[in-house]
């Protein structure tokens, strides 16, 4: 028997298997509806991040004008939107939105991409409560119910597709007594198995990564090569997880309809009950700090420095000895009072955040160890991470636009404190948010570790199933 | 009324053989104790979660209602910039179903000017993890006992036939409609004695009033959503056993079924939704808002024609020559009408956004028409008070103290405060003391029902369709599988 004639012999009785034909064209739409879907959401995303800058280019241009304008003679329109000031070129007039442009693969794994900001308006006032702001105004029940893009057919269809490829790989040969022939011939049960499974991986996988690259056509998302690489080997070893272990099972040597009862139940456990149950445990065993307890806090922290206003001017001037040249000793400016109080608010802001944001990260790290317990939430969060989706990149983009914010005070404030007036030169001047996105090798990094478990329970499961194979004979 | 009683005899040892049945099954035995483990692990851990959540909740509540309180003696235009903090409060039955709400902000900053949304939704803080959803009550009924319903009851009729037994039960007297019955009376049962710990332990909880006072009316119509669900289940188990050619293809078609229900037509169901309605974004949202609210004016700017005009009819209302000598304080005046715009623009475009949304859930309805757990959940939601108009009943009920509150201290700036040296006087902190205190109002069960036609139809299909099949088909009983059992 060539290579050529077993793959025609299977794919000629896999089609004659009326439910199987049925299923393999349902999973082949459901492929394509859910790329579209991905597409639609990326191409959504496309359009906001390029209506912000836009809005960039708008808001400098109109600024630019009207302070041509002045400078030229005319009046400002109102004195509390004078472009002169500072504290309005750097303010909600003159902000400056950064945005995180799209994963690269996100028409594939949406991911987290609908429920976390990707865009931020970056301007003097911004600070850690600016960064609790929602993601898009999703209806909650949308958002509850997830969403059907590639990675959900992946994680909990596909096995269930494979799982009704190959649940009866050897069974129904010892069922239909064709395997004392077919172990006749000069091939062991494992050559059998293994040759059958090849081929029914090869239709299952090529269809999810065919439909894939459809996809990185489509949206152009090839400019990433190691993240496309990295989300092909998770959907390969999460796919070659569920072959192997229908191996195995086929190994126990019981009946078929026993394997698919078996193999259903593994799915139902390790897709649905594990991570489900993981999450209601993380809640007991390590609970999240109080989000309300910190919100609380940086409104104490805002009320308490209002009322100290000048005694904070006077640390502040003392923190900053540079800026005291400007301000007048005996009558501080009314921006640099101002100014003093927004800043301790930041400050106390920052402590709270920060000291909240460490025992989130601590509590985080603990139930992550859970995924480790199912091939589920491994293959997700490699997903996720390659596609640029996960939460890895989007806390990287926060943590960048909070750079740009300090940048972005370090630009205006030390004129509001000076109580100067800038001009057209000083806009030209005024910071812009570069997105530095995270390199392939950072990502590949990160997955590397639930890549590899994944692929030792792969290895661990295909060791024991092929043991167990190697002493089918025939006769039995 | 012999015939009537041996035919329930007849039900009766039918359904009395299919626990039995069950009862021989190992496997069975051992999905009904992981499955009666998972609901009551999901019942404490739910109960848990949401006790300190409410715990927590009502804590910080009261520490912003008492530092509201302690406010010194204040401008009352520097409390409207001091805002006041409102919490979401979870209705009492959350711990049973949380619905919507880790995916919902819970805490909302209610200040002058401006409308803002509830931020910190849980979801928010989780990982990408909690896209597997919680094990919770809800979702170990909905989600979980069906299938150990089809693995309790796939092999009810269909095992009979496979042993020959189906016959020899026909031949002594049973009709087809008694055996039926019988099996759909065993699996329920069955089937009942796996969802039962998980409702006394809910009901349990609910009754110890632990986790706040809920009404008979709620209890009641959750078991009456799940039991109407699960019932369906049997019955469409049963019809599957009955007239599928195998146990094997039975057990295989059902399982489909379920994958299709209760896994992809819900997911199928919200993109669809979000696809036909489609959003603004949050940053289009926002410039709308402030179109609309530019086209206004400027409170800020003494020459907004918008403002000008109110200045020239209340002079011309107290026939007086400028604002100065107006008996009340026009600074007042000016904040209180620019907030009573602010705001109907304002909620014209939330109303808009919560439209929007609104129609994606009504197209989820009727995606339930086609997956009775998309209707059971969303029953479920609206039953335990956790629903979508839980969420937009907090906002609107936080939107109206907002600015009742805003209006009150606009009226105290009006009327207490002199126009001359405005900035510098200050209301004595007693005034403080005069304000309501904020609490949610879950919608009434009446109101979330009512809205939910749909889903409580697509709950009635559910019962009728596989009912229906095993009236129509019960006479075909003795033949199905006859013709390949001759080959």
């Amino acid at each position: 028997m060539t290579a050529r004639t077993v793959l025609r012999n299977e794919w000629r009785l896999l089609m004659a298997d009326r439910p199987l034909r049925i299923a393999l064209g349902l999973f082949a739409l459901l492929l394509v509806y859910a790329l579209v879907n991905g597409v639609v959401w990326t191409r959504f995303q496309e359009r906001t991040v390029e209506a912000a800058q836009a809005g960039n280019v708008e808001r400098a241009q109109a600024l630019a004008q009207e302070l041509a304008d002045i400078e030229a003679g005319a009046e400002p329109a109102s004195r509390f939107s004078d472009p002169r000031l500072p504290n309005v070129l750097g303010g909600a007039r003159g902000r400056h939105t950064a945005v995180l442009t799209p994963g690269p693969l996100t028409a594939l794994t949406v991911g987290q991409s609908d429920l976390l900001p990707y865009y931020y308006d970056v301007n003097i006032y911004t600070n850690e409560s600016s960064f609790q702001q929602n993601g898009e105004v999703e209806s909650p029940l949308n958002l509850m119910v997830g969403r059907f893009d590639l990675a959900f057919v992946v994680i909990y269809l596909l096995p269930l597709l494979v799982l009704a490829l190959s649940f009866n790989v050897l069974s129904e040969e010892r069922e239909q007594g064709t395997l004392a022939l077919t172990l006749s011939q000069p091939v062991s049960a494992r050559g059998v198995v293994a040759a059958k499974l090849a081929f029914r991986a090869l239709l299952a996988v090529g269809m999810v990564l065919a439909v894939s690259l459809v996809g990185l056509l489509v949206t152009g998302g090839f400019g990433a090569p190691g993240r496309i690489l990295l989300w092909c080997a998770a959907v390969v070893a999460y796919a070659l997880f569920w072959f192997v272990l229908a191996a195995w099972v086929n190994s126990l040597r019981r009946s078929s309809a026993w394997n698919a009862t078996v193999l259903v139940g593994a799915w139902l456990v390790l897709v649905v009950v594990l991570p489900a149950s993981i999450n209601i445990a993380a809640g007991l065993l390590h609970p999240l700090p109080s989000r309300v307890q910190m919100i609380t806090a940086q409104r104490e922290a805002s009320n308490e420095a209002v009322n100290r206003r000048s005694e904070l001017l006077a640390r502040y001037l003392e923190d900053h000895p540079e800026m005291a040249e400007g301000v007048v000793a005996e009558e501080p400016g009314l921006g640099a009072l101002a100014w003093a109080a927004t800043d301790a608010v930041n400050r106390r802001l920052e402590e709270v955040t920060a000291e909240h944001d460490a025992r989130r990260a601590e509590q985080i790290a603990l139930v992550r160890r859970y995924r480790f317990l199912s091939p589920a939430l491994l293959a997700q969060e490699v997903l996720l991470d390659a596609a640029g989706t996960g939460d890895a990149r989007f806390a990287g983009f926060q943590s960048q636009v909070r750079a740009f914010a300090e940048r972005w005070r370090d630009f205006f404030v030390p004129a509001i404190v000076a109580g100067e007036q800038m001009d057209a030169s000083a806009l030209s001047r005024v910071p812009q948010f570069r997105l530095a996105d995270e390199a392939s090798g950072e990502v590949a990094r990160r997955a590397a570790v639930p890549l590899a478990v994944l692929g030792a329970l792969l290895g661990l499961v295909a060791a024991g199933a092929g043991v167990r194979l190697g002493r089918v004979r025939g006769a039995t | 009324m012999s015939t009537w009683r041996a035919g329930l005899r007849n039900t009766l040892l039918v359904a009395r053989r299919q626990v039995g049945a069950v009862r021989e099954d190992r496997y069975v035995i051992f999905l009904l104790g992981l499955v009666i483990a998972l609901g009551v692990v999901a019942v404490l851990g739910a109960r848990h979660h949401a006790a300190s959540e409410a715990e927590q909740r009502a804590r910080y509540q009261a520490m912003v209602e008492r530092q509201w309180l302690e406010q010194p003696d204040r401008h009352p235009h520097r409390v409207i910039h001091y805002g006041f903090l409102v919490f979401r409060e979870e209705a009492p039955l959350a711990f049973f179903d949380p619905g919507v709400g880790a995916w919902a902000g819970t805490s909302l900053f209610l200040e002058g000017h401006r409308q803002n949304t509830a931020n910190f939704g849980d979801a928010r803080h989780a990982t990408g993890m909690l896209r597997f959803g919680r094990l919770t009550p809800a979702t170990v009924l909905a989600l979980l006992l069906p299938l150990f319903v089809v693995v309790a009851g796939f092999a009810s009729v269909s095992a009979e036939r496979e042993r020959g037994t189906l016959r020899l039960l026909l031949a002594q007297g049973a009709t087809p409609a008694q055996i039926l019955a019988g099996k759909v009376l065993g699996t329920g049962a069955v089937a009942a004695l796996a969802a039962l710990p998980i409702g006394v332990a809910a009901v349990a909880i609910a009754g110890s009033g632990a986790v706040g006072p809920v009404s008979p009316g709620r209890i009641a119509g959750l078991a009456g959503i799940y039991a109407a669900y699960l019932v369906g289940w049997v019955l469409l188990t049963v019809l599957a056993s009955a007239f599928r050619a195998s146990s094997r293809s039975a057990l295989a078609q059902l399982i489909a079924v379920w994958v299709v229900l209760c896994v992809a037509v819900p997911r199928l169901g919200a993109s669809v939704a979000g696809a036909l309605h489609p959003l603004p974004s949050r940053a289009e949202f926002t410039a709308q808002v402030e179109r609309a609210l530019n086209e206004v004016g400027d409170s800020h700017n003494p020459q907004d024609p918008f403002f000008r005009s109110l200045r020239d009819e209340y002079l011309a209302r107290y026939d007086v020559g400028s604002v100065e000598e107006l008996p009340l304080n026009w600074g007042g005046v000016v904040s209180r009408e620019g907030e009573a715009v602010t705001s109907r623009i304002h909620e014209e475009q939330q109303q808009d956004l919560v439209e929007g949304q609104r129609r994606q859930d009504r197209v989820l309805s009727w995606a339930g028409l086609f997956s009775p757990y998309l209707a059971a959940r969303d029953l479920s939601m609206a039953v335990s008070g956790t629903g979508p108009e839980a969420v937009e009943a907090f906002r609107a009920q936080a939107e109206a103290h907002r600015y009742d509150l805003i209006q009150r201290l606009n009226d105290l700036h009006i009327n207490e405060i002199r126009y001359e040296n405005d900035r510098a006087q200050r209301l004595p902190r007693d005034s403080w003391a005069e304000f309501p205190t904020f609490g949610t109002r879950p919608p009434p069960l009446g109101g979330a029902l009512a809205g939910r036609t749909l889903s409580l139809a697509a709950l009635g299909l559910w019962l009728l369709l596989p009912l229906l099949g095993l009236g129509l088909a019960r006479t075909r009983l003795a033949r199905v599988g006859v013709d390949r059992a001759a080959e």
